[in-house]
């Protein structure tokens, strides 16, 4: 499926790698202190913000996934995305909650609320979930940008790696969160691009419709599908229940100057994602009506086949850059991120917090290059897209029904934290063995998890005074009324 | 010193005390943003069922 490109694509992927890179460069210089790097400051703007959580979140092997899957099924291939509609009215309500916190990372939460134990299991498990993000996103993009353009796909993820570790090491978060701004566009540019050629190809709608059996046009997949309502349902609730200890959230949710800019940026940033997500589906329908008989397991080429066949010269170059884009901006903040567990949740506790400043800054680079690196490896070794997806929705609601109970029932303690975790984890493996589908191990871990949370807290001794205090003392004081924060509670983590 | 009431108290934290302390004007932010949020993902179904059937 490679593309001729012509010298006007080139300059446009070489313009936007250079540009990208310089941006970052120059924004990088005020970065002086660990927290400018890990959360900008906490000055960002509404913009900003939106772009932010669209571009951490987005990257294009999700638009690969989608227009594979929507290749397969149809248009119900678009709840692979869409399964996080359902949860993006709650980013409003949980946004102030995460800034209300004043921490760096979620296991600064964990290790005030559960203990230092807890922090540091959930620390190190997030360091290896960012290599393994990065490594699925460089890994998706290389594949179908090497296709496109002709090139190894090796040289494909070194230059993409080397760009985003440059100005990321240097910037930390503020260079990750104004390159996305950029970023953004592209990736709202490339969700859409193939449409319009596609349906002027097809016959537009009408030509799609009559090109394609009726299934592909149902609401969900008919029951016992991979799309069904009832495994739709499930994704809905574990991704609910999860999405709160995903790690970069921390980072993309409360780095707002406002808490008005923390609300608008996590729920309006993903809106746009989900814009996004109906021109992928589109993208996968019209490739269906073009060039039926691909295999299931090649469902995922299907994106890259659209592009090249598709689009004229001289567009080639910018969905090239947009695909970069993408896993640039994503990986970007996943770095810094990774940065910020590692060198505030397991290097400061161990090596002391005595250190200057300085130091902490220079392990945070350091480390950002180490998770990379090692986001490159674990990439090589990955499946399909998708399934890495699904994957983990399921795992992470082990440590977010905690989360959940922990914003909201003083009364957790640690050890029920612990209970719930291992309790949910062991009974979605064991239901996973013994055949159970992905939806209903889910369905049992998650109610097991909160029972276990609920039961083990009521039998052990409750978490210190002062660690509650600072939880929810300062979750109750509105971000601009820091007088009113309680005294004497903890700030370990703060 | 209790926060002043400027309609930003959370739902989430407050949500086992709702039943004692619930008012449109102390949770005014997160209902408006809640309810306003559930209207887009509204908008998203009609035009999702309208390609379904277009």
């Amino acid at each position: 499926m490679q593309a001729n490109l012509t010298w006007l694509d080139w300059i446009v992927i070489a313009g936007y790698l250079g540009g990208t890179t310089a941006l970052g460069l120059y924004v990088s210089r005020k970065v002086r202190s660990s927290e400018s790097f890990f959360m900008g400051g906490r000055a960002f703007g509404k913009a900003i913000m939106i772009a932010q959580n669209l571009g951490t979140g987005t990257h294009s092997d999700q638009a690969v996934g989608v227009a594979g899957a929507a290749y397969t099924v149809g248009l119900s291939g678009i709840w692979y995305q869409w399964i996080w509609l359902f949860t993006t009215p709650f980013y409003w309500l949980l946004a102030p909650v995460f800034r209300r916190l004043r921490m760096l990372t979620t296991a600064d939460f964990f290790a005030v609320r559960y203990g230092r134990s807890y922090s540091i299991a959930y620390a190190v498990f997030c360091i290896y979930l960012f290599a393994l993000w990065q490594g699925i996103a460089i890994k998706g993009t290389a594949e179908t940008v090497a296709a496109i353009i002709g090139m190894p796909e090796w040289i494909v993820a070194a230059t993409v790696g080397i760009a985003f570790t440059l100005y990321g090491v240097a910037g930390g978060l503020v260079a990750a969160a104004i390159t996305d701004f950029v970023q953004g566009f592209l990736i709202v540019l490339l969700s859409f691009l193939v449409v319009p050629f596609g349906l002027i190809k097809v016959g537009g709608f009408a030509g799609m419709r009559h090109a394609l059996p009726p299934h592909y046009f149902a609401v969900f997949s008919p029951d016992g599908g991979e799309l069904s309502a009832f495994n739709v349902a499930m994704l809905v609730i574990s991704g609910l229940a999860g999405i709160v200890v995903q790690p970069h959230m921390m980072a993309v949710t409360a780095s707002g100057k406002t808490e008005m800019n923390c609300r608008v940026g996590w729920t309006y940033g993903n809106f746009v994602k989900r814009v996004c997500t109906i021109g992928w589906t589109l993208t996968g329908m019209l490739a269906a009506s073009l060039f039926p008989g691909i295999a299931f397991h090649d469902r995922e080429k299907v994106f890259g086949m659209a592009v090249t066949s598709l689009l004229p010269t001289g567009l080639i170059g910018l969905m090239t850059a947009s695909l970069l884009a993408t896993v640039m901006s994503t990986c970007s903040a996943f770095m810094v991120d990774g940065a910020a567990l590692f060198t505030e949740n397991i290097y400061r506790p161990i090596v002391g917090a005595d250190k200057s400043d300085a130091h902490f800054l220079k392990i945070a680079r350091i480390s950002s290059v180490a998770i990379t690196g090692l986001g490159f490896i674990i990439g090589s070794s990955m499946g399909s897209v998708i399934n890495a997806t699904v994957q983990f929705i399921s795992i992470l609601p082990f440590i977010g029904v905690a989360f959940w109970v922990g914003i909201i029932w003083p009364r957790a303690t640690r050890t029920g934290a612990w209970a719930s975790t291992i309790g949910s984890a062991a009974v979605f493996f064991i239901t996973k063995w013994r055949g159970e589908s992905n939806a209903w191990s889910s369905l049992y871990s998650i109610l097991t998890g909160l029972g276990l949370i609920i039961l083990v807290s009521l039998f052990t001794p409750k978490e210190p005074e002062e660690n509650l205090l600072r939880v929810f003392g300062y979750m109750r004081v509105p971000v601009g009324q820091e007088e009113l924060l309680p005294q004497g509670g903890v700030t370990d983590g703060a | 010193m209790e926060p002043k009431n400027t309609g930003e108290a959370s739902l989430i934290v407050d949500l086992l005390q709702l039943h004692k302390l619930f008012s449109w004007s102390t949770y005014r932010v997160d209902l408006l943003g809640f309810l306003g949020a559930w209207a887009m993902v509204a908008a998203f179904i009609v035009f999702y069922l309208w390609l379904a059937t277009w």
